[in-house]
């Protein structure tokens, strides 16, 4: 039995995931914007005694230290074992795809270039020789379609016969300084990668590959030789670009260029607008939002009769201890499924149709002119967006920023975009017994509470502000099919790990309530509820909802009885709405923020916002009730 | 051999002359009067009366009473040429004597043929750097002479992107906070500080 390990590189919307898709036939998510897959995603296939392992990375437009889906790619080219590096490369702009191809032919991984778009291509009057790039490049070159499957089992064959062992391919000579430099560094470099490539990366300031050297100090001898060139990793790069540019030219010949017949320029005069696109963007989110309250609650409510009915179906008539626990245990998973998961997944799946369609990367550009104002650079919409699904999900989306500060930044932010168990809440507790107008005066809190916090944050800490590059997609034509697969990896994260620990966190509210200890944070912390005006008992739901969010509603029933609107005045069920949805909510996503960052951030960033959430509440509260 | 040495006999000669006189005619807009062409592409006036009549025998050129014209098939051989122009141009101006142009010229001699580069060397009279980008107005299309952007890591990923100097940029929308520019088929939103520091040739759109 052989194994082979293949990656699939290329730059972000090539079609990694759609011909991952087109070998394998498993259901791998594709999208339309830059950054989805912050992971690495893996298929396995086995065809005659020989097990093939696809690996899906993070696109990447070359090899650089930029973010941190970049360095996903990097070490699953350089620190893994792998036998083949499948390129795809873009036939409608061959050179900037070769770009990359050159950086990974320079660091001897046998490379199998894969050309998709071709017919995209020649809709354009552009027209690329295989053959004569497979002879430039020396290495296989297949032109493939992922939606016929055109070229893929022939792209197969090509793996099943390459040769471990590092090809004889195209070799960019830099100028004399420049190869005497490479030289001279090699002689100094350690491990198993090829000492031209590590060099190269070296001269281009690539501090990943530093650690490589024998001896720093050799790196100012070689600066030395290399005073020509002031500016050495520029000229690198352009020289790559160069060679790039001079190789599509040679293998592409341009025809007639007819008018094309579509041209979504028109959407975008509206989409990217000064003031339109604004207008475009913010609309698009009401209805979303109108959306996802409608249909997400019809579907809840079909969730709810359906888990009662089979909840009462196991029919515990005795208290014991243990039934009692169980039962809240399965009122927790049963709240998590009913209400949290319509939401989560209808707002992931029209957030897929959104990314497909290649839409929301327009929406990022008009996002940046008021993220760029709290010092956030235009992607971290995308974490700040999946965050009105799930929290945790969300903060793990925030890998695709560049740097550890604007991380944990995006990810303190999480803290006031309300969750779907929050919106719930907002809207089952708030909206029900507080009138629509105060539902929505608790989410404008949280926005205000939101901005406050990130003002305050960019005004402290010296972020540098990340400018704005981005590659805006073609619009295309969603494919139903890509867009469930879409939603369902990233409902992964959710069904997997959230709905389980829905449970547990039942169960664990259901054996503090078996002993009674829920009574005994009453009195102790009844200063921060008298700091928000709120009954004494009302402390239980808010503390214990960071256990189960979906169950605060439940356990504010319990402790005020069914008849809310008489317990509490209008005002104080919006003080109530706002502190519970205020702060990191759930222990889930505290457990995502220590996952991600360390306990000693994620801490602080949960106990921070929650500390600030409640002061913020009951200032407003204060100010509320002075009218 | 030594380049930049037009020598008669060497057939690529001819080749160079042509382009060179596309160039110039490309420069000025499009049109020009044979004198200017005698003035600017500075060799023996015999050669241009040969390039000329080749010209427009392969549709690249059209004259009416001694004015030369490009046609839509010069125009785009044209752009082609200063393309590659600005490549090269972009490397020639960081290093100061004749002698260090030389020695960078030998990088682009790997892969790019001695033709261009005898024409390279052969150009000096290319006038003007262009304007920032950010001053281009919406609309309208250009070359890329320059970035000028410190930062490594952003000028690679640009370059990998494909915007990257002797492109043709076109500023399809504006926004405030960003250019939305459009190289070959694919668009970019660039900042508006990025836009800045890249230098633009602007030229009318055919």
């Amino acid at each position: 039995m052989k194994n082979l390990r293949i990656l699939l590189v290329g730059q972000p919307n090539v079609g990694k995931s759609s011909l991952l898709n087109a070998l394998v036939g498993q259901k791998v998510t594709v999208s339309n914007y830059p950054g989805t897959t912050v992971e690495i995603t893996k298929a396995k296939k086995k065809i005659n005694n020989t097990n093939i392992e696809f690996v899906d990375t993070p696109g990447i437009y070359s090899i650089s230290d930029r973010s941190e889906e970049e360095e996903v790619t990097e070490k699953a080219l350089f620190n893994e074992e792998l036998d083949v590096a499948v390129v795809i490369a873009d036939a409608t702009s061959l050179e900037r795809s070769l770009y990359v191809v050159l950086q990974i032919i320079e660091s001897l991984i046998p490379v199998v270039l894969v050309l998709n778009f071709i017919e995209d291509a020649k809709k354009k009057g552009i027209d690329v020789d295989c053959e004569k790039l497979e002879r430039y490049l020396n290495v296989p070159v297949v032109p493939i379609n992922p939606l016929t499957k055109r070229g893929t089992s022939q792209l197969v064959d090509i793996i099943m016969k390459i040769k471990r062992a590092p090809m004889q391919s195209y070799k960019i000579e830099y100028d004399d300084h420049i190869e005497k430099g490479i030289n001279k560094l090699s002689n100094y470099i350690k491990g198993r990668l090829p000492k031209r490539f590590i060099a190269l990366r070296i001269l281009e300031e690539d501090k990943h590959f530093y650690k490589y050297l024998k001896k720093q100090r050799i790196l100012e001898d070689v600066k030395k030789i290399l005073k020509v060139h002031p500016k050495l990793a520029e000229d690198i790069a352009i020289t790559r670009f160069g060679t790039a540019s001079f190789i599509a030219q040679k293998v592409t010949q341009m025809c007639s260029l007819k008018k094309e017949k579509k041209s979504h320029d028109g959407i975008d005069n509206i989409l990217l607008h000064k003031t339109f696109g604004l207008l475009a963007t913010g609309l698009f989110f009401i209805v979303i939002f109108g959306i996802l309250l409608y249909l997400g609650n019809f579907i809840q409510t079909v969730f709810m009769n359906t888990t009662e009915n089979i909840l009462s179906s196991f029919g515990m008539t005795d208290h014991s201890i243990v039934s009692l626990i169980l039962m809240s245990g399965l009122t927790g998973l049963a709240a998590g499924i009913s209400i949290a998961l319509p939401y989560v997944f209808l707002f992931y799946l029209l957030l897929g149709l959104l990314e497909d369609v290649g839409i929301l990367s327009r929406f990022i550009v008009n996002a940046e002119r008021f993220l760029k104002k709290i010092r956030l650079p235009g992607k971290s919409f995308i974490p700040l967006l999946l965050g009105l699904g799930c929290t945790a999900p969300a903060t793990r989306a925030t890998r695709i920023l560049s740097s550890k500060k604007e991380q944990v930044y995006t990810a303190s932010l999480l803290a006031f975009v309300p969750c779907s168990s929050r919106i719930a809440l907002i809207m089952g507790i708030v909206g029900y017994y507080g009138g629509i107008i105060m539902a929505f005066s608790v989410f404008a809190t949280l926005f205000v509470a939101g901005l406050i916090w990130a003002l305050g944050i960019a005004k402290i800490t010296h972020l540098e502000r990340e400018p704005l590059l981005l590659e805006l997609p073609p619009y295309r034509k969603p494919f139903v099919k890509n867009i469930l697969a879409k939603s369902w990896l990233r409902m992964k994260d959710f069904v997997y790990i959230v709905v389980p620990l829905l449970a547990l966190g039942g169960i664990a509210y259901g054996i503090l309530e078996v002993v009674g200890l829920t009574s005994i944070i009453v009195k102790p912390l009844s200063p921060i509820t008298s700091w928000l005006g709120l009954p004494s008992e009302t402390i239980v739901p808010l503390v214990f909802g960071f256990l189960q969010k979906d169950l605060t509603g439940a356990m504010l029933i319990t402790v005020l009885g069914s008849d809310i609107s008489a317990a509490l005045a209008p005002l104080q069920i919006y003080t109530f709405g706002t502190a519970a949805a205020i702060g990191i909510p759930c222990i889930i996503s505290l457990g995502m923020l220590i996952r991600e960052f360390g306990s000693k951030k994620a801490l602080f960033i949960t106990a921070a916002s929650i500390i600030y959430g409640i002061l913020f509440t009951g200032i407003i509260w204060r100010i509320f009730s002075i009218f | 051999m030594e380049k930049g040495v037009i020598m008669t006999g060497n057939p690529d000669v001819l080749r160079i002359v042509k382009e060179d006189i596309l160039r110039t005619i490309a420069e000025k807009k499009g049109k020009i009067k044979i004198n200017i062409i005698k003035r600017d592409v500075k060799v023996y006036f015999s050669f241009i009366s040969k390039a000329i009549e080749y010209l427009e025998k392969e549709g690249f050129i059209q004259s009416e009473k001694g004015v030369y014209e490009l046609t839509e098939k010069g125009v785009r051989k044209a752009k082609d040429i200063l393309r590659k122009h600005f490549v090269f141009e972009n490397y020639f101006k960081r290093t100061r004597t004749k002698k260090e142009a030389h020695e960078i010229a030998h990088i682009l001699e790997h892969y790019v043929s001695e033709e261009v580069i005898n024409n390279i060397q052969k150009l000096s009279t290319f006038k003007g750097k262009g304007n920032s980008l950010a001053k281009l107005k919406i609309h309208k299309s250009g070359l890329i002479t320059n970035i000028a952007i410190s930062d490594n890591r952003l000028f690679e990923r640009m370059a990998s992107m494909g915007i990257f100097p002797g492109e043709e940029i076109t500023i399809t929308n504006e926004v405030p906070n960003a250019v939305i520019i459009k190289i070959k088929n694919n668009k970019f939103a660039l900042d508006k500080e990025i836009a800045g520091k890249v230098m633009v040739l602007e030229y009318e759109k055919s």
